[in-house]
């Protein structure tokens, strides 16, 4: 006996598939994403009844088959009476062969119903009451099998009882679709629905959980919260509007859903723009989204219909998100570019269909959206890892000068001079240098210390290259230096090179002048030589000034260093708000 | 002894010349320091010195020309120096040694023993010995040496068929050449890897032939040795 080959078509364990399987299961999956939208829309062929003749209100015998309605005005489903108790009748033809499979009728509308097949009560959906007390809720999308008696080929009258009174608001509609319909594509729609809105909030979720943890636990940027509670609350407003298709209810919760989805509508409308004014540090940006915010509070009580409400919240947002983007761009800001692309085809997709848009196609933009920032986060991460990596190295660079052989051996020189001539000396000195090191341990691990701390360590330094030299170098400070915070020994890195490639004269006073403003701050370092200048350069030191300077400030300063007449000068000059 | 000091700490500067005047005594003649090498250059032209103690900042190309210019000069040269980890590319450049600082008297005075004992001769790498040409300094590899000859107060070093004059005596040279060359005459140094026979003619001249054939003269007094160093 012969077995034919097994054929996988699509559960497989991962093993078993090859890399190019794999690629198209992904590729599906990812065009069941971008053509969400398409499955929603897709809701089966099937006979779509929009107008019926009533009898408002209902006078009883509604279903009753022999009951004349040839008087009964006609009337478009779309314009049902709320808070009523009516009669719909109409006469409806099957071809043959037109149902084969098992069919369903399909009621969506704000009403509990009652509904008779040619006379007879087939179905009825919670209970038809006479006013809000009598009547019980039934749910919002009604679906009734068809037993394949009913549904012989000619003609059949179909019969509706309805009672509308829980509803509390006067809405433009109560109605969204009366149909019979194979039972089978019904329920293929509804699951497909279902499977993508869960996929798609399960990822919103996930995405929103990880920029938590992001801004709780790697670093508190306030971008990383808003667009966590971007993701949440896209994920809670496709979740209010996907609720109906998932789970159904009754129709009297309706409203409240709608107010939800506003809720939700408005608080995404909201973040989209506020997230890209946080992103790129606009100035000013309290008062772009307290603006934003009350231009689309006003939105929310434009018009009383609630999907008009949400494309007016949607389209307003998007041309507000638009206009950061264009201003980012202008800015030069990195990603500015890229964004502005996104909210741009997320435009187009709104002017496509604004209604899609609205109920889940906006999730199609906001899933680009969270990829550039996970792009920009990890470049981002990388980059703190090289410039994490770049202070170790400042921070080694720091302690390693005091360990270079110029200053540590010719201290130990002097140590043993001393300790051999002038024991005193020598441990005044050990205790000078020891009082420098201390502070330069100290400072290594810092990114900031204040200017008044420096100058304690600059005149250590003096004070060891005081003993060394058998000289009384000072250092002047004038101006206020009160707040003023610089990187570590970076005027220390200064008088350090001035000895290390120069001579500087026994009696040199240093000075150091400070002028501040609301603009920058500037210090000026002048250091006396003696009359040659031996280098027209300040070597490695002028690399640390200028990382450790970069590292703080980016490109919000200044420095300048150069000979002028009988002293060598260094500027640094730093833009306040940094 | 004419002795120099170039040392820009005070400190440093007087123990040096402290202990340099204790070790030397009576054989120091004069002893002179300065902060800066400038100022010094400016002394060496003027004066002949023996010995140069040199603290150099040897970080970076420039002090290493700058030691080739001092060790092409007649006078041996002694470095001092904190960047101890140089001390073997120095003395690529025909130093005569390199103390490194800490130092202490002991290693000062076995520095300044190797100024005037030749028998303590130096067995590190002296790879050059660095020669004036036309105002450039040309640093010459020692093993390529054929032989040194006297010349006055000054030494022709000949290498092949070309001839460099070196400032130092060969009395000097000697005490920065490894130990493979030998003064086997007043006037002349070998590089015994150079040579290839001895032979005394009968009456009194004894020669040396090196491998290229060229004839040296060699004293009666080292004709044993060094006969007896070849055939080893």
């Amino acid at each position: 006996m012969e077995f034919a080959p097994v054929k996988y078509n699509s559960i497989m364990s991962p093993s078993l598939i090859g890399a190019d399987t794999m690629l198209k299961v992904l590729l599906k999956r990812v065009l069941l994403v971008l053509l969400l939208g398409q499955i929603f829309s897709v809701y089966g062929q099937g006979l779509n009844i929009k107008e019926m003749r009533i009898q408002s209100p209902a006078a009883g015998n509604c279903g009753a088959h022999a009951l004349d309605d040839s008087q009964w005005p006609g009337i478009s489903l779309a314009n049902l009476p709320q808070n009523q108790h009516f009669c719909l009748r109409t006469s409806l033809t099957i071809a043959a062969g037109e149902f084969e499979n098992a069919t369903s009728v399909s009621l969506s509308m704000l009403g509990s119903s009652r509904i008779y097949w040619d006379g007879q009560l087939i179905g009825e959906n919670g209970i038809v009451g006479v006013d809000k007390m009598t009547e019980d809720p039934g749910v919002i999308d009604y679906l009734l099998p068809l037993s394949a008696e009913l549904l012989t080929a000619g003609e059949h009258k179909l019969a509706i009882e309805v009672s509308t009174f829980h509803i509390d608001e006067d809405l433009p509609t109560i109605f969204y679709g009366f149909r019979i319909i194979d039972t089978k594509q019904i329920n293929q729609y509804l699951l497909q629905s279902a499977r993508a809105a869960i996929f798609i909030i399960s990822a919103l979720l996930v995405f929103s959980l990880l920029f938590q943890l992001l801004f709780w636990l790697y670093q508190g940027q306030i971008v990383y919260q808003v667009f966590s509670i971007l993701c949440l609350s896209s994920a809670l407003l496709l979740l209010a509007e996907k609720w109906r298709a998932m789970f159904g209810f009754t129709y009297d919760f309706q409203l409240t859903r709608l107010h939800w989805i506003l809720a939700f509508t408005y608080l995404c409308c909201l973040l989209l723009p506020v997230f890209y004014l946080i992103y790129y540090q606009i100035k000013n940006k309290a008062i772009w989204i307290s603006l934003t915010a009350l231009v689309l509070f006003f939105l929310l009580f434009l018009g009383d219909d609630y999907d008009d409400k949400g494309i007016l919240l949607f389209f307003s947002s998007l041309l507000v998100t638009l206009g950061v983007n264009l201003f980012a761009l202008k800015q030069r800001k990195s990603s500015a570019l890229l964004n502005t692309v996104i909210v741009l085809s997320g435009i187009c997709l709104f002017i496509g269909s604004p209604t899609d848009f609205t109920e889940d196609r906006f999730t199609i933009t906001f899933f680009a959206i969270i990829f550039v920032m996970l792009v920009s986060l990890i470049l981002e991460m990388k980059s703190n890892r090289l410039q994490s990596l770049a202070s170790i190295r400042l921070e080694a660079e720091l302690l390693k000068r005091n360990l270079q052989p110029h200053f540590l051996m010719n201290s130990l020189m002097l140590v043993i001079e001393w300790i051999e001539e002038k024991p005193q000396e020598a441990a005044n000195f050990v205790q000078a240098l020891a009082e420098e090191l201390r502070m330069l341990v100290k400072f290594s691990d810092l990114r900031e210390v204040e200017l008044a701390e420096e100058i304690i360590l600059c005149r250590r330094h003096l004070q060891i290259m005081s003993y060394r030299y058998k000289a009384d170098y000072r250092l002047e400070v004038k101006g206020d230096i009160k707040g003023i915070m610089i990187p570590p020994a970076i005027i220390h890195t200064q008088i350090e090179n001035a000895f290390t490639h120069n001579h500087v004269p026994v009696d040199a006073v240093f000075t150091l002048s400070v002028t501040q403003d609301d603009s920058s701050v500037e210090l000026s370092l002048m250091s006396p030589l003696n009359k040659k200048i031996q280098s027209s350069s300040m070597g490695i030191g002028e690399r640390y000034i200028r990382s450790r300077l970069i590292e703080n400030y980016g490109n919000h300063f200044c420095y300048s260093s150069y000979p002028h007449e009988k002293h060598w000068i260094n500027t640094i000059n730093i833009e306040a708000a940094n | 002894m004419h002795v120099l000091i170039v040392e820009d700490e005070p400190v440093i500067s007087e123990r040096l010349q402290r202990q340099v005047s204790e070790i030397l005594g009576t054989k120091l003649d004069k002893l002179k320091y300065f902060d800066n090498l400038d100022d010094a250059q400016e002394y060496i032209a003027e004066q002949s010195i023996d010995l140069l103690f040199l603290d150099l900042n040897l970080q970076g190309e420039d002090g290493f020309e700058l030691l080739g210019s001092l060790t092409a000069s007649s006078f041996h040269t002694i470095i001092v120096s904190a960047y101890a980890d140089k001390a073997i590319k120095a003395f690529e450049y025909s130093i005569l040694d390199f103390v490194a600082k800490p130092f202490t008297k002991q290693r000062l005075e076995q520095a300044l023993n190797r100024v005037m004992d030749i028998s303590l001769r130096q067995d590190y790498a002296v790879r050059y010995l660095s020669v004036k040409l036309a105002g450039v300094i040309k640093l010459i590899e020692i093993g390529q040496i054929d032989y040194i000859q006297a010349s006055g107060h000054y030494s022709e070093l000949v290498v092949n068929d070309d001839i460099y004059l070196h400032d130092k005596t060969i009395q000097k040279l000697l005490a920065l050449l490894p130990p493979n060359f030998e003064q086997i005459h007043r006037s002349y140094i070998v590089n015994m890897n150079k040579v290839s026979s001895l032979f005394g003619e009968p009456g009194s001249k004894y020669k040396l032939v090196l491998k290229n054939g060229q004839q040296l003269p060699i004293s009666r007094s080292r004709f044993v040795e060094i006969k007896r160093k070849l055939e080893r």
